[in-house]
């Protein structure tokens, strides 16, 4: 009797205070709530355990006591193991996804971003619940964890937290303020960084890019090669400025800067990527020597080659014969659409280059090229061959046009507007942007200065007799021959520096010191798109075209950050369908007559049963 | 194994020479095609829209209507709540039955071991519920003639389909062994695979946070199914069902051995 009510007693104190615990009561108002009740259970425990104590002495020693407990230690081992062992795998995350195009899986890019992390990384959104329950929201809490659900499977570094931070503003602490609704930001150790403004389809690349941006140590800088004071930048109402492309680099947080080669003398030491966009810029000795040198150590270079200077009656840029030392042809040419060819061919022809359209294709086996959805809009290309490559140097064909186009060579006729597919035309698939490495130790860029005279010969009206004489008188015998050494390219700086031999050989004549080896040189590469107005404003605006996730891809490819190559969104395979009133029908029967075949068969199997017994 | 196979066969005889395989079964495909017609139908006649709207815009019919994600997916996860209700009525019988009837001492008594007994009948059920979502292959099959389907996500649909029945019928078991009354099983089974479902509800309130949030959140068993009808398989997700099932066979090993003892 007693020993019930002691153990009831006990009982229901325990369940008091651990309830009084569960609401809160010993922090709003006294502990006694928690600790009186939960004193009161353990002593009641313990009285009861002292007058119980023959009773469980006796369970205890009874044959199905041990054997429950045998058999509870043997569940709580086994569910132990279990509980474990998932705990491990889940924790691996190692999954496949079947979807054709891998649309639940983060891309390549990404997963090489999360697999190299070295220390945890946090992702914050702030997604309050509204958001939630709005349908415009932009993001909602099903997407961001989806998302990064995938991220976590290449990575357990890889952590994520949905804050409310109008609710609890002190999860939002250490985060760049104000955050907003839908903000995400991207925290590693004691960087955070904003996730920039973003769609569903391409959060995934706006996350992995701040991933980036806080991993990455120091900055690449893109050059642009300009003259002084000149603003190739600013954007203008024919939407020909370079503004979305600067923009573009910026959020792909890298540096942009302009260079006067004639002013700097050298190519600085930061730059990671030369860019050429302007065609019209008049190269110099000096620039051409700045290029040479930068080259030799291993400079990356993109240079956009215009065809409107020869339309003009202007003389070609000193570039195009300059390239021909790497087996670099730039025609004399213009890539026209045979299906365009009967509209105004004076400077708004588009061609899309793209597989998705028969007017043009990417290589599939460069980095730069190989993930690219949208087309690439080019305006007037020329072509960009690589012919009779010499030793050290390979090329990769990025862009070409489609196998209907043809190179228009007669400019004259194609001024008045008047190109057909007649003598003057090459029938093929002319390659328009191409990709050249040069191994500076086997093939050194060189250049030699050109009497001045041969590049002063062109003037404002002349006409395109220009081209036809270009690449064997520009580039003459070189009488003293200024080459950089590929031995030592750090001598090829400033040329002006450089000891020369007679013979002209940077390092002639220098006994090598046997102390130092010298640095291996990384290959030099050129991007030489045969047009440059694919860069301009108009042509840019992301979701529009695929120039800029083009432009960006080459700058990374050749910035070494080939993480940053544009992420394509995984959009959805659309195999939609209509069902016609017949189809519909025999949907329909196949719907009704299944279960009814199967009660029926229920039915006759029962019948048999009951006649057999 | 030997024992195991005729335990099987006997126990697969009694489902389909009763009535319990074709009411399950009828059920089954009843709700599953009523599903199936309405996806279908609302999936056509949205795309039908859009492809008038597009028409009259002259736009290129280029939309995100993907008949896996927005027929198949679905029925997957309708599927798995339709299992819910039906696994119980599978495997609240199976031992039950020889509680209530007095047979199931026989059947130990017997020179089999215990783990073959409860194999034979967790295979059986098993194998009733492969048969009821192979009927369902029409669905696919049907869509593949209208569409171009992609297989992979259909098939680890299937795959984690029957992973979670095979979870879901162990449970059932496991209760099956505990009571001689059949609504008692059933009721029991019932009730803890619902809560094991409505895990997931209470991981999306503010109610848990932290690191309950993320051990509720592994614990839920449709929150687990996810990834398998996405058309991803997991190999944490499937070694949870795994676990679920043996942990099921285990206790119930456990339930007819203290019978024994």
């Amino acid at each position: 009797m007693w020993k019930s009510i002691v153990g009831i007693i006990a009982a229901f104190a325990a369940l008091f205070g651990l309830a009084a615990k569960f609401l809160g009561l010993d922090q709003a108002d006294s502990s006694l709530w928690v600790t009186i009740p939960l004193g009161i259970a353990v002593v009641g425990a313990v009285l009861w355990l002292i007058l119980s104590h023959r009773a469980i002495g006796r369970l205890a020693a009874s044959r199905s006591a041990r054997y429950g407990v045998n058999m509870f230690a043997l569940s709580v081992i086994v569910i132990f193991i279990a509980v474990m062992l998932n705990v491990i795998v889940t924790g691996k995350r190692v999954q496949w996804d079947t979807t054709s195009n891998q649309r639940n899986s983060i891309a390549p890019q990404s997963q090489s971003v999360v697999e190299a992390l070295g220390e945890e990384i946090l992702v914050t959104a702030h997604i309050p619940p509204e958001m939630d329950r709005s349908p415009l929201a932009p993001i909602n809490s099903q997407i961001f964890n989806g998302l990064m659900e995938m991220y976590r499977s290449q990575s357990s570094l890889v952590s994520y937290r949905i804050i409310d931070a109008r609710r609890n503003p002190q999860d939002a602490e250490g985060l760049p303020s104000p955050v907003q609704p839908g903000d995400i930001f991207v925290t590693l150790g004691d960087r955070t960084e904003k996730v920039e403004p973003y769609r569903a389809s391409n959060l995934e690349e706006k996350i992995t890019r701040a991933m980036i941006a806080v991993t990455r140590e120091g900055e690449s800088t893109v050059y642009f090669l300009t003259r002084r004071g000149e603003a190739i930048f600013e954007s203008d109402q024919t939407g020909q400025g370079l503004d979305q492309l600067r923009d573009a680099l910026e959020t792909e947080l890298y540096g942009v800067e302009t260079i006067d080669l004639l002013e700097a003398g050298e190519v600085p030491e930061d730059c990671s990527v030369l860019f050429i966009a302007d065609s019209s810029y008049q190269f110099t000795d000096a620039d051409l020597s700045a290029l040479t040198a930068y080259l030799n150590r291993g400079g990356q270079v993109i240079a956009c080659v215009d065809i409107e200077p020869l339309l003009m009656g202007l003389a070609d840029s000193a570039l195009v014969p300059y390239l021909e030392q790497f087996g670099c042809e730039v025609g004399t040419d213009i890539a026209i659409e045979q299906s365009l060819a009967d509209i105004s061919l004076r400077g708004n022809v588009s061609f899309s280059y793209s597989p998705d359209f028969s007017t043009g294709r990417f290589s599939r086996t460069n980095d730069i090229t190989r993930d690219l959805f949208d087309p690439v809009e080019i305006r007037m290309a020329r072509s960009v061959s690589a012919d009779d490559l010499p030793r050290g140097v390979d090329a990769d064909l990025l862009l070409s046009a489609s196998p209907s186009s043809w190179a228009e060579q007669g400019l004259d006729m194609f001024k008045l507007g008047r190109v057909s597919v007649g003598d003057d035309a090459i029938q093929s698939s002319v390659p328009i942007a191409q990709i050249f490495t040069v191994e500076v130790a086997d093939h050194p860029a060189v250049f030699t200065p050109v009497a001045p005279e041969v590049m002063t010969e062109a003037a404002p009206t002349q006409p395109l007799t220009l081209i036809e004489t270009s690449p064997e008188e520009v580039i003459q015998e070189p009488t003293e021959p200024l080459e950089i050494s590929p031995v030592e390219p750090d001598l090829g700086l400033s040329l002006d520096d450089v000891p020369m031999d007679p013979g002209g050989s940077v390092d002639g004549g220098r006994e090598p010191e046997e102390t130092e080896e010298p640095e291996p040189v990384p290959p030099a590469r050129i991007l030489v798109i045969g047009d440059s107005t694919l860069l301009a404003d108009a042509l840019m605006v992301p979701g529009l075209t695929g120039n800029r996730d083009f432009i960006l891809n080459a700058v990374g490819y050749l910035a070494s950050e080939t993480d940053l190559i544009a992420i394509r969104p995984r959009d959805t395979i659309n195999t939609g369908f209509t069902l016609s009133p017949f189809r519909m029908r025999v949907l329909v029967l196949i719907l009704l007559g299944m279960p009814l075949v199967i009660a029926l068969m229920g039915a006759v199997v029962q019948s048999l049963r009951r006649r057999a017994a | 194994m030997r024992a195991t196979w005729q335990i099987f066969r006997r126990e697969l005889g009694a489902f389909f020479t009763s009535p319990m395989a074709y009411v399950v079964m009828t059920l089954f495909l009843i709700i599953m095609g009523f599903f199936f017609f309405v996806l279908t139908s609302r999936f056509t006649q949205s795309f039908g829209e859009m492809m008038m709207w597009a028409q009259m815009q002259g736009m290129p019919p280029d939309f995100n209507f993907n008949a896996n994600e927005m027929i198949l997916e679905p029925l997957f996860y309708q599927a798995a709540v339709v299992l819910l209700f039906l696994a119980p009525m599978l495997t609240m019988r199976l031992f039950a039955e020889e509680n209530q009837l007095g047979t199931v001492e026989l059947l130990l008594t017997c020179p089999v071991r215990d783990i073959e007994v409860i194999l034979g009948k967790f295979l059986a059920s098993l194998t009733v519920v492969a048969v009821m979502f192979a009927l369902t292959l029409v669905y696919p099959i049907f869509t593949a003639y209208q569409t171009s389907l992609e297989i992979g996500p259909i098939l680890t649909g299937y795959i984690g389909l029957l992973l979670l029945a095979s979870a879901f019928l162990a449970v059932g078991i496991f209760y099956s062994s505990l009571t001689e009354n059949q609504i008692v099983a059933g009721a029991l089974t019932f009730a803890t695979l619902l809560a094991l479902w409505l895990i997931a509800a209470l991981v999306q309130t503010d109610a848990v946070t932290g690191g309950l949030q993320s051990f509720l959140t592994e614990t839920s068993i449709i929150l687990r199914y996810e990834d398998f009808a996405r058309g991803v398989i997991n190999l944490g997700d499937g070694l949870y069902y795994l676990t679920i099932t043996a942990l099921g066979l285990f206790l119930t090993v456990n339930v007819l051995d203290s019978k024994v003892h």
